[in-house]
Parts: structure tokens; sequence; C-alpha cells
């Protein structure tokens, strides 16, 4: 993708979320962004580049945003789930990136640490 | 501001101060540092408003603000209880000359409500109550009506062309103070979306820092790393990014009970 088309699909996908650059900006901020919100609207409309670790801040701000408005959409099951699975695949992503050492027992003895607080 | 951080999740027992953000978070305190007229300011000022309302409009019986917005229609600064039930029943019966002014943005006079047709189910239940004649002026904030300010009298014909006029100023000034009051909502709101932006935004560089301590080259690829994982377990980088850092806090804690 030319940084010319990422920039054009950048603003597409915050059109697209229904934010305005206020609030694609704080969200953004919320990853650890760097630019302030003068700089974002100036990449969106093409008119100033952005470094490409922002770049890569902003686009993973926009599919968030973007996966939360697809998300409103989604219609629940009559009987959802229990979300354990989704919580065990993430602590164990989770020890992917730490490593193994040191784990908790998995056999339940303490309540699992690894969810969102 | 009574209490900033009231809505915020609460933080777990590693939440420090992290050193100050880089980004140009001045602009937007700044912003908010301009709107300090507190809710109580307001609803002084428009209880003044009101009392001038009623007492420059000749005979009147009861004045008050209604205020539409996205919680509804209510009453505001209501000079009497006649008052507060005459507006509740328009809002009950979704009809009367102060929504009307509010959705026409035109000043509304009744002069009888004994005779006036426009709004039979509310005229007669005001009458009722002792009211009728009505002024009401609608409250507009450049191109956006808000509301309306009535005033209530128990005599008919009790109103002219002077007093349309004058409580078309009045409405005036009370639009200004409600316009007050909702910007200061709007900072209290930018005040608790920054409150946690920077919350996950601490979550964020401090996974980022485990990764870097883990051997990560650098914070762009600590970031792509899990924003990465976040893909991977469908989850916001946030979430991610907190779950690490409860982790490795778990971990060292069991290091240090072994």
């Amino acid at each position: 993708m030319t940084s010319d088309e990422r920039q054009r699909r950048m603003d597409a996908a915050r059109v697209r979320a229904e934010l305005t650059v206020q609030d694609l900006w704080l969200r953004y901020v919320a990853l650890g962004g760097t630019c302030d919100a003068f700089d974002l609207d100036g990449y969106l409309q093409g008119l100033v580049p952005l470094e490409t670790f922002q770049q890569d801040v902003l686009a993973q701000t926009l599919n968030e945003a973007l996966e939360d408005s697809y998300r409103a959409y989604h219609i629940p099951l009559s009987r959802p789930p229990p979300d354990h699975a989704d919580d065990e695949r993430l602590s164990r992503l989770i020890d992917g990136l730490i490593g193994d050492q040191g784990r908790a027992p998995p056999a339940g003895s303490e309540p699992p640490s690894a969810g969102p607080a | 501001m009574t209490d900033p951080t009231a809505d915020t999740p609460t933080p777990g027992p590693t939440e420090r101060l992290t050193p100050t953000p880089s980004v140009d978070l001045g602009m937007a305190l700044s912003q908010m540092a301009g709107l300090v007229l507190s809710r109580e300011t307001v609803d002084t000022a428009l209880e003044l408003v009101t009392a001038l309302a009623a007492t420059a409009t000749a005979g009147t019986l009861g004045a008050a603000v209604t205020v539409v917005d996205e919680h509804g229609k209510r009453s505001r600064a209501a000079s009497n209880a006649a008052t507060e039930e005459a507006d509740a029943l328009q809002y009950e019966l979704d009809e009367g000359p102060c929504l009307t002014a509010w959705r026409t943005r035109e000043v509304v006079r009744i002069d009888d409500t004994a005779t006036d047709g426009r709004w039979p189910r509310w005229n007669e239940a005001a009458g009722r109550l002792g009211v009728r004649s009505v002024v009401s002026a609608p409250l507009l904030v450049g191109e956006e009506s808000i509301g309306a300010m009535k005033v209530y009298c128990e005599r008919p014909q009790n109103y002219g062309a002077q007093d349309e006029h004058v409580m078309r100023l009045l409405a005036g000034q009370a639009a200004i103070l409600l316009a007050n009051s909702q910007s200061l909502q709007e900072a209290r709101r930018l005040g608790r979306q920054l409150t946690e932006a920077l919350a996950s935004r601490d979550a964020v560089a401090r996974a980022t820092g485990v990764l870097l301590a883990q051997g990560a080259a650098s914070e762009q690829e600590a970031f792509a790393t899990l924003a990465a994982a976040a893909r991977q377990a469908d989850r916001p980088v946030q979430d991610v990014a907190r779950a690490l850092v409860a982790e490795v806090t778990a971990r060292n804690t069991r290091a240090a009970g072994a």
C-alpha cells in the first residue's frame, strides 16, 4: 500500500467509524500516540506526513474503532456462552509474550490473574 | 469539578503516576479551565432571570424555564409550585405553549386558556390550575433551540406585545446561561474521557516497558507485538496491556511470597 493510499484509507475508516478528529485523537492518545490533534487532522487530510510508528498507533486506533462500531450491531444469542474461553485465550497469549516461567498453577487454586481489571 | 475520578475504572494497586505525557493536553485543559461557571452559579442566575421576568410582566403568577435536551424535558428555576405543575402537564401531554415555542422558535401567547383552541388538552388542565394567560419565548443558542421561558397569569387577556418583547429579551439571557451550563457538562465529559484515556495510555506504556525488558528492539516493535496479540485475542490493545501488566505483577508477587 502506498503511503498516500494508507492515509486515504485511514480517513475513510475514521468516517466509517463515525468519529470526529477530536474523538479519534483521544482514542489515539489512549493507545500511546504522541502527536497532537492538529497533526492528526493534517495527516488525515493529506497535508503533513506522520512518523511510521505514529501511523501504526493510528491504524490500530482506527481498527479498534471500526471493530467497536461493528460490534454495536452484534446480536447476542439467547444463551451467550461463558467468556472463560476468551479469557483463557488471552492468558495463553500473554504467556506467549512473557514466557511460561512463574506461571500460576493451572488447577484454579488461585483466581485467574489475567483478565481485564 | 467535583470528582473527576468518580466514573473511571478503579485503579489497581499497581497504578502509579507516570511522567507527564508529551501530548498537548494543555490545550484541552485550558479549554476546560475557561468554563468554570458552576452548576450552582447557573441555577442562581437562572432564578434571577425568572424572578425578573415575573416582575417585569405585570400580573404574573409565576415564571420558569423549560429545558429540552437529550435527557428529556424539564423545568428549572420555577418561581412557584403552580408554575411547575403547569409545566409538568405540558411534558405529560406533550403539548402546550412552551413546547410549541421551543419547536417553532417563535414567541407564543395565550390570551385565555378557556377559549384558546390550539392546545385543547393542556388549556383545559392548566385552566383547572388557575392559569388563564401565558407568554412563552424560545431559548435560542445560535441556530439551536434549547427550551423556552414562560410566564403564567391567573387573569385572561393579561399579556400584550410589550410583554412578548420583554420575554424575548430575558429568554436571550437565560439561553446564554443555559448554554454555559451545557458547556460545563461538556467539559466534565471531556475531563472524564481524558482521565480514561490517560489510564489506558498508562497501561499501554507499562506493557511496552515490560516487552522492552523482555528484549523487544524498540517501542515500535513492542507496540506491534501488543497489536498482534490484540488481534489474535480479538480484544482491544488496552485489555491486552492491562492483562500483561497484571500477569507480570501477579508472578512477581508469587515469586516474592515463595
